[in-house]
């Protein structure tokens, strides 16, 4: 059995009285693809972000390659290095080249040289497939393109797993799919991947299981095939025949 | 470099037409014929009483220079300052932020005026009082320390706003990097706040140069002091100070131009 990389076990967080996540016990292995859906306020964003404690929770307890997040002695900057995200908005550094958003993290973090870190960022621009914006400002680009830039400055990490938040919602229609082809291309790759979407063709495609949360837990967690032909509770039900609609 | 110079001021027409002095003799004539036809603008203003009111005596920095000068060393002393006080405040550090608040709102809530006589008159007892030590008050350093003192409170106010308005995701983007607080704050956020700062503080260095007029009060011989010296000595206010008013203008309104014309230049690279 392989080793489990994400580990969260009665996970419950509280905004104030809100009660946000609810005994989540959910666990990732490396190399698996796990894609996590649910209707909107159902508290998947908070769960991913828990991940790498840009939310804190209110107990129980999460470790990330063993790691205790609860634990005083556990260096969080350490074990964010090895969770990568892309943001539904990108969230690049609009003052810094493309280059230099994706070798930022390299020669900051990992003290990697300058010319080492330009030859990994040329690299990953080339594997998302725009090497010739490197030296235009995100601003130049569009916001597929700036989708696959934040890609690559994640993996510029070498992060053991990668947090997928909603990576297509803030996109226009025609954009999703440069950005979707890239995610799979990481699926082929070996990554182990975290992504919350809405994009269930690309759930199916890819995911090795699918984790399905309403109402702040995990009322749902199957292979695509089970999950998409034969939903157990109504809520997924409900959910499923409200996006197979659209 | 002919061409250079032909090319900027055609780029920026404004200076062009602000730097053409001819312009000053016209705006001059106008004010004649409209407000009082008998001024006489050309025997008050000799080319011995323009020096003067421009650049102060020979062996001594005076007049509009030592406007500039008064009004540049103070913007210097008060961007550190004031990016100081304003991370500070901002950091949310309580051992920072309370007193850097304190400083902040007091300096806001005082008339400049008072601050310029309090500097020159009080501080030096203050020293004396407390530390035993004896101080001679200088026009001119009193004039920079209080300069410094409210402008820094005004820049603090502009950093820590230049910081608030960096968004929550690039705190996110970069923490998820691995970066460590005071990478976070180094590379990402205030890099992207100064450039957000640059229009407000430009034009705060515009309201400082008017302000510098004030410390004729403490006996500086700047542009405004010299006016006045010369107004003593030859009663012709009507001229004298329609020049020093439109000197004012065209330095204050080239000044507020510039800053525009960069305000574009950074909203052009932060639309993202």
């Amino acid at each position: 059995m392989s080793k489990n990389i994400i580990e969260m076990k009665n996970i419950e967080k509280f905004y104030d009285k809100f009660h946000a996540l609810k005994d989540i016990n959910f666990s990732v292995k490396k190399g698996e693809i796990v894609v996590v859906c649910g209707p909107s306020g159902s508290g998947k964003s908070t769960m991913i972000r828990c991940i790498n404690k840009l939310e804190d929770f209110s107990s129980g307890t999460l470790l990330v390659d063993g790691e205790d997040l609860k634990d005083s002695s556990t260096n969080i900057n350490k074990v964010r290095q090895k969770t990568g995200m892309v943001f539904q908005h990108f969230n690049l550094f609009p003052h810094k080249t493309i280059l230099e958003n994706i070798t930022i993290g390299p020669i900051q973090v990992k003290k990697m040289s300058k010319v080492d870190a330009d030859k990994l960022g040329m690299k990953l621009l080339e594997k998302v497939k725009i090497p010739h914006q490197a030296n235009k400002y995100p601003g130049e680009l569009s916001g597929g393109q700036q989708q696959r830039v934040a890609i690559a400055r994640t993996l510029a990490m070498e992060p053991d797993v990668i947090l997928f938040d909603e990576p297509t919602s803030a996109l226009d229609p025609e954009m999703i799919n440069e950005v979707l082809d890239v995610m799979k291309s990481l699926a082929i790759e070996n990554y182990t991947i975290v992504c919350v979407t809405h994009e269930m063709g690309f759930a199916k495609e890819v995911a090795d299981r699918i984790v399905f949360m309403a109402d702040g837990m995990i009322i749902e967690e199957d292979t695509p095939e089970e999950f998409f032909t034969n939903p157990q509770t109504k809520r997924a039900q409900q959910f499923l025949s409200e996006i197979i609609n659209h | 470099m002919n061409e250079k110079i032909t090319l900027y001021f055609a780029k920026h027409k404004v200076l062009f037409i602000l730097l053409n002095f001819t312009y000053i003799i016209i705006i001059a004539k106008t004010f004649q014929m409209l407000a009082y036809p008998d001024a006489d603008f050309g025997s008050a203003l000799t080319y011995d009483r323009i020096h003067f009111m421009l650049f102060g005596l020979e062996d001594e920095l005076g007049g509009l220079v030592l406007t500039f000068y008064l009004a540049f060393v103070a913007i210097i002393l008060s961007f550190i300052g004031g990016s100081i006080l304003g991370i500070a405040r901002w950091s949310g550090v309580k051992i920072f932020s309370i007193p850097a608040t304190m400083f902040i709102e007091l300096f806001r809530a005082l008339p400049h005026i008072m601050v310029i006589f309090w500097v020159f008159f009080a501080l030096p007892v203050f020293f004396g009082v407390f530390f035993g030590i004896k101080v001679t008050s200088s026009a001119l350093t009193s004039a920079i320390i209080a300069f410094t003192l409210f402008e820094s409170a005004h820049i603090a106010e502009i950093v820590r706003a230049g910081l608030n308005s960096i968004p929550k995701g690039q705190f996110e983007a970069a923490k998820t990097l691995g970066m460590n607080s005071w990478q976070v704050f180094i590379h990402i956020i205030l890099p992207q706040a100064y450039r957000r700062m640059i229009p407000s503080i430009l034009s705060q260095f515009v309201s400082l140069f008017k302000d510098t007029s004030l410390v004729y009060v403490i006996g500086v011989v700047e542009f405004f002091r010299a006016a006045t010296i010369i107004n003593n000595r030859i009663y012709m206010s009507f001229e004298l100070l329609s020049f020093v008013a439109i000197i004012y203008f065209l330095c204050a309104f080239t000044l507020s131009k510039i800053a525009g014309q960069l305000e574009k230049k950074v909203e052009k690279q932060l639309n993202s």
